[in-house]
């Protein structure tokens, strides 16, 4: 299919939060993010489509909330539509939010007749008693509408067939357009181009014609309103928001995101002990087996050591300790980002991240960075504010990603709660507590220094709750999330395990490692452990069964399966509980792995603040660790 | 008056005489219309946002920028 040639290029517009996304990945079979937030998109991704043997080119493009007063990936939004460079253009509705919808479908189609609108949300609208008449939609807007469910393939066919329909030209569309008050009107007309330039001009011209911008936007509304109330019907009063005055309460909102905060950790925690040691005691048994292959291969043995003792051990150490939390954080992630609970938290914390210069939406990628700090600071562009935006980007390594989880956890159950998981989620959830602490001193200091700027409006969307198909969800964040993530740590840890094992057998660590050693003292830590966060610096999952290694000597990844042995590994190398606390202290705050300074510098395409975000964090480490150890360190 | 004067179950609708700052121009589009109530539905955790019903979407604003919104109450 992929040298067939392309019918044509169909682009999917809409407000945010419509499912764009989920439309896309419908249409494409792909697997984009999709969230219920606004602007979960923050950039175009393309893939492609075939019905009826054609192949098109499909665009999903960002969420367009305001066309008077645009934001940057908005602008690039608009000009997609506007440029008129695709067959068809699929207007994705909000069948709960029909009024809204049209008012952006109605100006998009000033711009152009090749549109399709496709009503989404169907389900939703059901439930809550509204039904849409999408004849008499179709008929009222001069185009072809197609009512359905995103999620639902029975909503593919009919969507096909008006998207065939339009690209290929089949039939022409007599598409409404709104027609203003007199002196709008004469305005309009008072411009040296045809309409559609005008429209084109007046909304690719930022901070012009407000006034009469305002004008349009109002009389739009009320037409969408009136053609709304015409086509869909509505038989239930709409709900009263008790869930929002429940999860704002000064309490009760308090009480529930703590809750939520212990609840996602104990089942990390709990649910993530038992397999790791399964899979922990596969692999060492299966990893017999592969020494026995090469032996029989007659491979020279530092060969030989490298395959096995290098890269198989260090891989299946980093699969079976990260795996496990990651499989079930990201599902349990996942629910709570689909529901809608993630922007009332945001609103609840605005006013904290506004003393510290920032806005609630970074309370969102705070959230995102716990799952992995790139995709935190990619999601970084919700923030309209240019220096609000760059506070968040390089502040976001402060919040621990899923990958040091496991070591902090480890660090936890051994030595700080040993052998009761209750304990250890509570003091997981303190050192969460504490990340956000860092996270926004670490702002103040930024917006009070070199990140100064005017404070901008701050608007925030709250999408209504929607029930969570959990099955779905689960599958969906288990088959797409966690692969790519687990295998980017594979092809990471592969050849560092390489490496790690062939410095180790030339006798090049321990001297590195005691090179080290009086700052690693310093830290409330050792050597070793400071050799080891420098190690994997690729990926942050490896920092652990590292340092592990280099205690034992063994050359190799030591297996993970019981607390007990950790225990007297760590203790017989001088630790204790400060050096554990200093260690935790150590994971949450020291350089962002290689993948997420990439990420900062593709995002704010700068090696100044790419330092910068380098600098940061390990400022923190050093100063919160050794004031810990200084204070602490005197009482073991 | 100011749109954050009003409290959580009041309504109010858009006054004429608002002049289109940027805040107002994002509103709009959003569905805020001379034609429709703005209704405060509820306030954040420590009371530096209220969420508002303009159109039919559910939108925060801080109190501090709800300020440049005038509206009229009946
Ligand atoms: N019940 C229901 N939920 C849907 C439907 N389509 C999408 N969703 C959910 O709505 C939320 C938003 O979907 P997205 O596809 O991320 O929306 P988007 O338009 O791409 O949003 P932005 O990228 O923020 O502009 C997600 O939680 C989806 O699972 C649908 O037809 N029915
Ligand atoms: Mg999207």
């Amino acid at each position: 299919m992929q040298s067939s040639p392309i019918s044509g290029r169909i682009i999917l517009a809409g407000h945010p939060n419509v499912g764009k996304s989920t439309l896309f990945n419908l249409l494409t079979g792909k697997k984009v993010h999709t969230g219920n937030w606004s602007g979960k998109t923050v950039s175009v991704s393309e893939g492609y489509g075939v019905h009826n043997k054609k192949k098109y080119i499909i665009e999903d493009l960002p969420g367009m909330a305001s066309m008077s007063e645009p934001h940057a990936e908005e602008i690039s939004a608009f000009e997609a539509v506007a440029s008129g460079n695709f067959d068809c253009l699929v207007v994705v509705a909000d069948a709960t939010n029909l009024t809204r919808s049209l008012s952006l479908a109605l100006r998009l189609m000033e711009l152009t007749s090749r549109v399709v609108l496709f009503v989404n949300m169907y389900d939703e609208a059901v439930k809550k008693g509204i039904t849409i008449n999408s004849s008499m939609l179709s008929f009222m807007l001069g185009i072809r509408v197609v009512v359905g469910t995103a999620h639902k393939k029975s909503s593919l066919l009919p969507l096909w067939d008006a998207i065939e329909n339009v690209a290929l030209g089949k039939s022409t569309q007599n598409v409404f357009t709104p027609l203003y008050n007199e002196e709008t009107e004469n305005t309009l007309a008072s411009f040296s181009y045809d309409r559609k330039e005008t429209i084109r001009h007046i909304y690719t011209s930022p901070h012009s014609f407000a006034s009469l911008k305002a004008e349009m936007s109002q009389k739009v509304t009320e037409l969408a309103s009136s053609i709304a109330k015409v086509c869909s019907v509505r038989s239930k009063p709409p709900s009263r928001h008790k869930a929002d005055k429940i999860l704002t309460h000064p309490i009760w909102g308090t009480v529930f995101m703590l809750t939520v905060l212990f609840l996602v950790l104990y089942i990390t925690i709990v649910a993530s002990n038992y397999p790791s040691g399964l899979l922990s005691t596969f692999f060492s048994s299966l990893g017999v087996h592969v020494s026995h292959l090469f032996l029989s291969l007659k491979l020279p043995p530092f060969i030989a050591g490298i395959l096995t003792e290098g890269i198989y051990k260090t891989t299946t150490t980093v699969i079976s300790v990260m795996l496990p939390p990651m499989a079930i954080f990201f599902p349990l992630f996942a629910i709570l980002e689909d529901s809608g609970i993630l922007p009332r938290i945001a609103f609840n914390l605005d006013d904290t991240f506004k003393k510290c210069g920032s806005c609630g939406k970074q309370a969102l990628t705070v959230c995102m960075g716990l799952g992995c700090n790139c995709v935190g600071v990619t999601n970084s562009a919700i923030i309209p504010s240019e220096h609000e935006r760059l506070i968040s980007i390089l502040t976001n390594s402060l919040t621990p990603c899923n990958g040091r989880f496991g070591a902090i956890i480890a660090c936890i159950s051994i030595f700080l709660a040993p052998g009761s998981p209750i304990l250890s989620a509570f003091i997981m959830a303190l050192v969460l507590c504490f990340s956000f602490l860092t996270t926004l001193l670490a702002s103040k200091c930024l917006s009070s220094t070199v990140l100064k700027g005017e404070r901008a409006p701050f608007i925030l969307e709250l999408p209504s709750f929607r029930r969570v198909n959990l099955l779905k969800v689960t599958i969906s964040a288990l088959t797409d999330r966690t692969p790519s993530i687990l295998l980017r740590a594979i092809m990471v840890s592969a050849p560092m395990g390489a490496l790690i094992y062939i410095l180790n057998y030339f006798n090049l660590l321990l001297p590195i490692a005691s090179f080290l050693n009086p700052a690693g003292l310093f830290l409330g830590m050792d050597g070793i452990l400071l050799l080891s966060f420098i190690l994997s610096f690729p990926a942050n999952e490896i920092v652990f069964p590292v340092a592990l290694m280099l205690y034992t000597q063994s050359g190799t990844m030591v297996e993970y399966s019981s607390y007990s042995a950790l225990y007297s590994i760590l203790s017989q190398n001088g630790w204790t509980w400060v050096t554990a606390v200093c260690f935790i202290i150590f994971t949450l705050m020291h350089w962002p792995c290689s993948t997420t300074l990439l990420t900062v510098q593709k995002e704010t395409g700068s090696i100044k603040w790419t330092i910068a975000s380098l600098i940061l964090p390990v400022l923190f480490g050093i100063i919160f660790s050794c004031i810990f150890n200084i204070i602490f360190g005197l009482f073991v | 008056m100011k749109l954050s004067m009003l409290n959580v179950g009041e309504r109010a609708t858009l006054s004429p005489s608002n002049t289109p700052h940027s805040l107002f121009l994002r509103l709009t589009d959003m569905g805020m219309s001379t034609a429709s109530p703005i209704e405060c539905l509820f306030k954040s955790l420590s009371g530096g946002m209220k969420a508002y019903l303009i159109g039919s979407s559910v939108v925060a604003l801080r109190n501090e920028d709800a300020r440049l919104i005038e509206v009229i109450t009946k």
